[in-house]
Formats: C-alpha cells, sequence, structure tokens
C-alpha cells in the first residue's frame, strides 16, 4: 500500500464518522446529548442494509436509513426532551437496545444479501491532480456529502434562525424562551437532526464496508470515538471534518501496519487498539474543551 | 432547609397510587412494544413469551444458570451502581470485568495448585479491575476529561488486551481460548445444577459490603455526597480528586471479580464468548434496584432469568439469543420514560 492508497482509504474511512460528528454537534449545540450515538448508526447501518437487501437499489437503502434516524431521533427527543431522561443512561440504554435489536432482526430476517459498494464518481478535471485528485475527487458519494456537510452544518448553525436558536437552547435555554421561542421545539430539531445524520454515516459504513453485507456491531466503537472527536472540534463542524480526516487515516494506517517493518514487532492487538486509544488522549488533553451550558440538562419549562 | 441524609438518596422510590399506576403503564408499554417487535419479526408474539419463561425457569439447570449469572451481574451492577451514586458514569464495567478476567487467568495460571489459588486468583480480578477503572477516574480528577466516554473506550481496549492473552501469553492448543487455570483456583460448586458456584455467595457479600461502605462509612459519605454536590463534599473536608479515584476502584474491581467469576467458576479459560455484554447489562441491573446495594443481587437475578430464558428463544421460536437484551432494553426505557425509575441531579 503506498501513501496514495493510505490516502484513498483514509478518507473513504472519513466519511461515517464525519456524518457522525456533525449529527453530534447538531445535537449538543442544542443542548441534547446523544450518548446514544453508536447505536444510531447501527440502526442506520442495519436500516440501510435491510432497504438494499429488500429492493436491491442503493438509494432506498440509504432512503431506509434515514428514515430510521429520523424515527430514532423522535423517540429519543420524546424521552430526552418530553420525558426529561436522563440522557446518559438513556444513552446506554439505546446503544445496548440497538446491538439486541438489529443482530435480533437480522437473523430473524435472514438477510444476508451482499451489498453492493457505493459506486465511485469521478469528478471530470479535478481527479487528475496527483494524489489529492484519486483521494479526493474520485470517491464515493459519502465522502462528497461528508465534505460539503462541514461547511453546511457550520452555516447551519452560525446563519441560519434556527441555528441561532439552537446554540442559545445549549447554552441559556431559559434566554431563548423568555424570547418567545420553544426549547422543546428546538432541541427536537437538533435531536432528530443529529440521529438521522449519524443514520446516514451508518448507511455510509454498510455501503462501503469490504464485506458488503450487515454485521452484528459492525459500528464497533465509531460512535463512541465520534463522542471523542466532538469534544476535540469543541462543537465546530469544520474542526470536526479535520479531525475525522485524521482519524480515517489512522485507521487506513492499520491495514498497512503489517507490511512496515518498524511496526511488525508490535502486537496486531496494540495497532488494533490504537484509535481508542488516541481517542482517550484525546479527552484526556482537551481539559479546555466543555459541553454547552445547558446540554444533557433537560428543559424544565414549557 | 433541607436534610442531607435525605438529599443523599439520589433516587427516591415513594410508593404510592400514583406510582403504582405508572409501574403498570410503563410494563405494559413495554410488554406492547415488546409483542409488536416479536411480531414484526414473523414470530407469534405469545408462544416466545412462554418459551422466555420456559427457558428461565424450566429446569433446576436453568434456575443453577440464572443464579450464576446473577452473581455475574450483581458484580457489573455495583460496578454501575456506586459511581451512579455519585453521580458519576461509570459505562467501562464490560472493560473492567475482561480486565478482571484476565488478571484472574493469569494469577490462576501462574500459582498453580498452592491450597487458597482460588482467593489470590479473585483478588487478583479485583485488582485487573480496579486499575482499569482508575483509567477513566485519573482522567476525570486531574484532566477534566469526560468519565463516561473515557470508561466507554477502555471497554474496547480491554477485548485487545483480553485477545492478547488469549493468543499471545497463554494460547491453547486450539487459540480461541487460554490455557485452563490450576484446580486450586477454580471456585469449588456448590450445586451441581448449572454449574452453581461459590461466587454466588462471595457477591451477596460483597453487595452487603459495598451497602455497609456506602451508609455506614466516612468514605461512603463522601460517595454520596459527592452525588448532591461535589462542593458539598469538598467542605465536608474529602479531596474530590481521591473521591473519583476511590468511586471507580471500588467499581471496577467489582466489575473485575464479576471477571474473575466468569473464568474461575467455568471452565478455566478466557475466551471473547465469556460475556454477551453482563458489563453493560449491569447498567441496568443498577437502574432496577434503584441503585441501592442489597437490591443489586435481586434485580441482578431476575435480569438473569430473563437472559437465561432467551436461551429458549432459539429452539422454540427461532429468535436469537440477543432478544432477551432487547426485551431488557425495552423495559428499562419504559420504566424511564414513565419516571418510575429517575435520576436526579444532584444541584437540581
Amino acid at each position: 500500500m503506498n501513501t496514495t492508497t493510505l490516502i484513498i482509504v483514509g478518507v473513504q474511512l472519513m466519511a461515517p464518522l464525519a456524518l457522525a460528528i456533525y449529527g453530534e454537534i447538531l445535537a449538543e449545540r442544542s443542548g441534547v446529548l446523544n450518548v446514544g450515538l453508536e447505536g444510531s448508526i447501527l440502526f442506520g447501518a442495519f436500516g440501510a442494509a435491510v432497504g438494499y437487501s429488500t429492493t436491491g437499489s442503493q438509494g432506498i437503502g440509504v432512503a431506509t436509513a434515514v428514515a430510521v434516524g429520523v424515527a430514532l431521533g423522535g423517540l429519543l427527543a420524546f424521552l430526552y426532551v418530553y420525558r426529561r431522561v436522563d440522557q446518559i443512561v438513556g444513552g446506554i440504554v439505546i446503544n445496548l437496545l440497538a446491538l439486541g435489536l438489529t443482530t435480533t432482526m437480522w437473523v430473524a430476517w435472514q438477510g444476508d444479501r451482499s451489498v453492493e459498494n457505493a459506486p465511485r464518481l469521478r469528478i471530470p478535471l479535478l481527479s487528475d491532480i496527483p494524489v489529492i485528485g484519486p483521494s479526493v475527487f474520485n470517491q464515493n458519494i459519502f465522502v462528497y456529502l461528508a465534505i460539503i456537510a462541514a461547511p453546511c452544518t457550520y452555516l447551519i448553525l452560525k446563519r441560519t434562525r434556527w441555528g441561532v436558536r439552537a446554540v442559545a437552547a445549549g447554552e441559556a435555554p431559559g434566554a431563548l424562551a423568555a424570547a418567545g421561542a420553544s426549547v422543546h421545539g428546538t432541541r427536537t430539531i437538533g435531536m432528530v437532526a443529529g440521529t438521522t445524520l449519524a443514520a446516514l454515516g451508518g448507511a455510509a459504513l454498510l455501503l462501503t464496508s469490504s464485506s458488503g453485507v450487515f454485521v452484528t456491531n459492525m459500528s464497533a466503537g465509531l460512535g463512541f470515538i465520534a463522542l471523542a472527536l466532538v469534544v476535540l472540534s469543541r462543537g465546530n463542524p469544520l474542526l470536526g471534518l479535520a479531525a475525522a480526516v485524521t482519524f480515517g487515516l489512522l485507521q487506513a494506517l492499520q491495514y498497512q501496519a503489517q507490511v512496515m517493518p518498524w511496526l511488525s514487532a508490535v502486537p496486531i492487538q496494540v495497532i488494533l487498539a490504537m484509535p481508542y486509544l488516541v481517542a482517550i488522549g484525546v479527552v484526556a488533553l482537551n481539559r479546555t474543551a466543555r459541553y454547552p451550558a445547558a446540554t444533557g440538562v433537560p428543559w424544565e419549562g414549557r | 432547609m433541607h436534610n442531607l441524609e435525605d438529599e443523599l438518596t439520589p433516587v427516591v422510590p415513594q410508593i404510592s397510587a400514583a406510582s403504582v399506576r405508572r409501574l403498570v403503564l410503563s410494563v405494559a408499554s413495554a410488554l406492547a412494544v415488546v409483542l409488536a417487535l416479536i411480531a414484526v419479526m414473523g414470530v407469534n408474539p405469545f408462544a416466545a413469551l412462554a418459551s422466555l419463561f420456559h427457558g428461565a425457569v424450566g429446569t433446576p439447570f436453568t434456575i443453577g444458570q440464572t443464579i450464576v449469572i446473577g452473581a455475574v451481574l450483581t458484580m457489573t451492577g455495583l460496578a454501575a451502581a456506586i459511581p451512579f451514586t455519585a453521580r458519576m458514569f461509570n459505562v467501562g464495567g464490560e472493560g473492567q470485568m475482561f480486565a478482571g478476567a484476565s488478571a484472574a487467568l493469569t494469577a490462576g495460571v501462574l500459582m498453580g495448585d498452592v491450597p487458597g489459588a482460588m482467593w489470590f486468583a479473585l483478588f487478583a480480578g479485583a485488582i485487573g479491575g480496579a486499575l482499569w477503572g482508575l483509567v477513566p477516574a485519573v482522567i476525570r480528577a486531574f484532566l477534566g476529561g469526560s468519565e463516561m466516554i473515557v470508561s466507554l473506550l477502555t471497554n474496547f481496549v480491554a477485548v485487545y488486551v483480553t485477545d492478547l492473552v488469549i493468543r499471545e501469553i497463554f494460547p491453547n492448543t486450539n487459540g480461541q481460548a487460554t490455557v485452563p487455570v490450576a484446580d486450586a483456583a477454580r471456585l469449588p460448586r456448590i450445586w451441581s445444577q448449572g454449574g452453581v458456584h461459590i461466587g454466588v455467595i462471595v457477591a451477596l457479600v460483597l453487595a452487603v459490603a459495598v451497602w455497609i461502605i456506602l451508609s455506614h462509612t466516612r468514605w461512603g459519605f463522601a460517595i454520596r455526597a459527592t452525588g448532591f454536590n461535589p462542593r458539598t463534599a469538598e467542605l465536608a473536608g474529602f479531596s474530590e480528586k481521591l473521591t473519583t479515584m476511590l468511586i471507580f476502584s471500588l467499581a471496577g474491581a467489582a466489575a473485575g471479580v464479576g471477571g474473575a467469576f466468569l473464568v474461575l467458576g467455568g471452565s478455566g479459560e478466557l475466551s471473547h464468548g465469556l460475556s454477551p455484554g453482563y458489563g453493560f447489562i449491569g447498567v441496568m441491573v443498577a437502574l432496577f434496584a434503584g441503585l441501592r446495594p442489597l437490591w443489586v443481587p435481586v434485580a441482578a437475578v431476575l435480569t438473569a432469568g430473563l437472559l437465561v430464558g432467551s436461551n429458549r428463544l432459539q429452539i422454540d421460536v427461532g429468535l436469537p439469543v440477543s432478544m432477551g437484551v432487547v426485551v431488557l432494553s425495552v423495559i428499562v426505557l419504559a420504566l424511564l420514560a414513565t419516571r418510575v425509575i429517575v435520576l436526579k441531579r444532584g444541584d437540581a
């Protein structure tokens, strides 16, 4: 594997992670902490797998994932925003539910039809640039989506009416309520947007996976790593994209580790544990990062 | 003025007509959701429920299995309940459990057949789990990082450490498990059905010990005071850093002993298949028990019954074992949504 291949694979691995990060940023900025991010990704991958194996269409697979994401967001908003369920406890249970339910249903439906990987979309001219060309401009649609979504998410938070309200709902819900806007409504939208983007990340995971089928627990901690990277990116989607690219490259490096002479003495388990260790380091060394003041705290008003 | 002792009880379940109504509502809605899910999967929901019940209490063997798994869940339940009491989140029970299992195995293999090896191996499990639990505690106490996210991530690292122990350090001939521990390190059977071992009694004793520590000692007071408000604990003269580390070493040690049960009470070998997520399920056990240590064993046995019962689903109606976790999660979500289980924020 040469450097160009490394970057191509790394950029490809970035997409599911970046989408989950944007989703978590939208939810957290509006004041809801989605610890069930891991489960949201898994539900999304499962939705995409079901949609694809029943119709054979990747588009319908993605649409199913989005529908699953919206439904899950609605359920979580009901629990966290309206029923004021503790968001960390709720998130832990949602992750368990996602793992149990997707495993059970996949076995019950015997859906094991292989997914065709999302096709590469070559962008003329730009893809001829050395290194950058093949790694960025000859990728699958999820990579483009993840790149374009970063400035979009940024602008949504900065420039739209909902975005401004979301930031207020996360920092000072009392002020937002006093201004006559609905804290619950704003957070519900943030929650639904969050799980939907994470589910889209799950669809990306499935439709670009090497196995091509839904696998039990295929998210494998990606959602938890995304939670750590949201801390690192301080709620800024552009930094989130940069963090996701870095992590994508780190994961791509794993595939190459065994052919690199200076790494061959290191046990494979240590190399496989690297992304999680780095994520722990990220959380440990970001003491200045903080969640918005009211994130995770249910709004008691109306 | 509030009475501090009252405030320090984080979960206040009051038995009133309203709470009974909420309980009935939550159980009914959980049941409805579970039945609907089973029907969606193309299985007769009532046949599935009957199978679940028979699977749990059908034979002495399954009752024995329920008790054995209940002992493990008691330990992982305590691992979640102790930090919850201090408003901290230990979601690393699974990793601490595997760290404990790896440590217990190492001790059990290396010590050989010396008398009392079992106690040393159990202790090694506690130490292994406690060390694993200290990672999120140190990061929270000294660097201000989120103990919740870090403890989640340590689970994945533990999986690879366990894999290292299985494949590189003590591999058996087929590479899927380790060599077994010495006979002296195994937990003696106290009932032949389902392999009920002495760990069941150890778990009960430890649950009582945790209750005594939390409600009758200085440090237990510190832990509960931290749950009320970390500032209160500081003002009462307890270092927040030390308390955090104490909480997580106790929690990690509990989960580690649970991991030791899995190795020393079963085949004596360590393998990845030992746990279908007992560490995570411990969080639900802690919630069912209302975070009260003495109720944790009761909640653990009921939870274990459901998990053992779901083994039967495969044979009877063709649903995989993972259905048990689905039923559990739906019940917990219903209990949370109907506010039967309420976690109050300390400063709210």
